[in-house]
């Protein structure tokens, strides 16, 4: 499931699954549909998106340094958890930057502030 | 329908100890030797969550081993926290099907001797492999859904800090409770930031600690006490590993599965329920169990801590043991231990923190409400 991912990663892209015969939408990508168990096609997160939902974390397990600043933001159809690069509150709305980081998979996304035009 | 019935339970002092796992298991069982002869038990079942803390698995085998009842049929089950409640599940598994009469269900954890980093590692191992590499902490999960909470219904810091304030003054009448020290609101508001809105003193805290409970038939339950106590439901479900891909990211949605298939087990309504032991990892969870047991509305929970209905003597006593919060959370005891207080309290052996019931309820999940597993236990 989450090869599907780091592949995607890798060629700067950010997906989830789309399974056709259900319109249903899942992240992180998943090659079986949970709902009907068919085929699920791999499709790109919107570049933007709205939170939902964000902590300031004190307390790591050493991945990153705290303080830092997780959240849970709305692409389009997807609902995607990840870090975000600098305090965030709900209903701002964010984009998603792939990021290099120094252990596997090698790269990751971050959400960044942009301001409402 | 066959009942399977708990006849006796034990557990260690919950706390900073000293003791390894092994000893702690030998600890708790002592307590359950007034009532049962060990060798009646033919099967054990070990909840523990994590191989890391002391470099061990094989716990049934080490239980079993330490208690003097090789070779017996004993393993491990896990879920992370929902371990200790899993394995009693299993033991009542065990007896209904008639495989056995007797079974010995076990928790344990033995967390205290590794730093709070590798603990927040090791617990991290219950989330989505996405949330892992996105930094999102066990306590940072609970926090994620309290901001939402907090958002969709109200809720203020201080509600959250309401649960901690009540399950400190519960544990103040344990003697085997990790912390027996009454604090306020105003300090829990004042405590240190875990995860935001979450603060050192709306979570539980890293203990040791075990808890065994004997599960029996009827049969056999007859032969040991007069006063076995019914298990009249005993029921398991599961949600999302990550708490982002939920519908409403505030719903504990396999709680509530549970809650709803152990009354159906039981053929009883929330409104029945006289003690309830409930998984208050972190404060906002206390809330909203209230709502997926049904002793709340949805969105209301959180006016119960306020209102202080939960108190021992209040509508619904929740936590008489002074919860996670301040008994303590040694991870895989945790399940075993409400069943514990549970025990304690529909036997009357609860002494001054006793609510004087006879039909008793306790929910201990895993993850982040990942899997729940719920018990109704009556006299």
């Amino acid at each position: 499931m989450t090869s599907l991912l780091f592949k995607a990663l890798a060629e700067g892209r950010l997906v989830g699954s789309y399974c056709p015969k259900c319109n249903a939408y899942y992240f992180p990508p998943t090659p079986m549909c949970p709902k009907c168990r068919g085929d699920a096609q791999i499709v790109d997160v919107p570049k933007r998106g709205v939170v939902l939902t964000y902590s300031e974390v004190y307390v790591s397990n050493g991945l990153y340094e705290p303080p830092y600043y997780v959240a849970v933001a709305q692409f389009g159809p997807f609902r995607v958890p990840g870090p975000a690069a600098s305090r965030v509150g709900i209903g701002d709305s964010v984009e998603w930057r792939i990021v290099e980081i120094k252990r596997p998979p090698g790269r990751w996304y971050r959400f960044y502030y942009i301001e409402d035009q | 329908m066959v009942l399977a019935y708990l006849v006796a339970a034990g557990m260690s002092k919950i706390g900073r100890r000293e003791e390894t796992s092994r000893e702690l298991i030998i600890e708790a069982f002592k307590e359950v030797l007034e009532v049962v002869d060990p060798d009646l038990i033919e099967a054990i079942y070990v909840g523990v969550q994590s191989e890391t803390y002391e470099h061990q698995i094989m716990y049934g085998t080490l239980a079993a081993e330490a208690l003097g009842l090789l070779p017996k049929e004993a393993y491990r089950v896990e879920a992370c926290a929902a371990a200790g409640a899993l394995a009693f599940h299993t033991a009542v598994m065990a007896v209904k099907s008639g495989l056995v009469d007797v079974a010995l269900a076990v928790g344990v954890e033995k967390m205290t001797a590794k730093p709070t980093e590798e603990v927040t590692d090791a617990l991290m191992a219950a989330s989505d492999l996405v949330d892992q590499l996105s930094g999102i902490t066990i306590p940072a999960h609970y926090a994620l859904v309290a901001r939402r909470y907090m958002y969709q219904y109200g809720a203020k810091e201080e509600d959250l800090c309401a649960v901690a304030v009540k399950n400190h003054k519960h544990a103040l009448d344990n003697p085997k409770a990790h912390f027996r020290r009454a604090i306020t609101v105003e300090e829990c508001l004042k405590s240190r930031p875990v995860a935001t809105p979450i603060k050192l003193l709306d979570s539980a805290p890293i203990s040791d600690g075990a808890a065994v409970a004997v599960v029996a038939s009827e049969r056999a339950a007859r032969r040991m006490t007069d006063t076995p106590i019914k298990i009249l439901a005993s029921a398991v479900a599961t949600d999302t590993l990550s708490v982002s891909q939920r519908e409403d990211m505030t719903w504990p949605f396999a709680v509530w599965e549970a809650a709803g298939k152990a009354y159906r087990q039981a053929g009883v309504e929330p409104r029945a329920i006289q003690v309830a032991e409930v998984h208050d990892a972190f404060t906002i969870n206390e809330v909203l169990m209230y709502e997926a047991l049904g002793f709340a509305e949805r969105g209301k929970g959180y006016l119960l801590a306020r209102e202080g209905q939960t108190y021992i003597g209040g509508k619904i006593p929740v936590n008489p043991s002074g919860g996670l919060k301040a008994r303590g959370h040694p991870i895989g005891a945790t399940g075993l231990a409400q069943i514990y207080e549970l025990y304690l309290q529909l036997t009357g052996r609860a002494g001054r923190r006793s609510t004087n019931a006879e039909v008793g309820i306790a929910v201990n999940e895993g993850g982040v409400n990942s899997a729940a597993v719920v018990h109704i236990l009556a006299v």
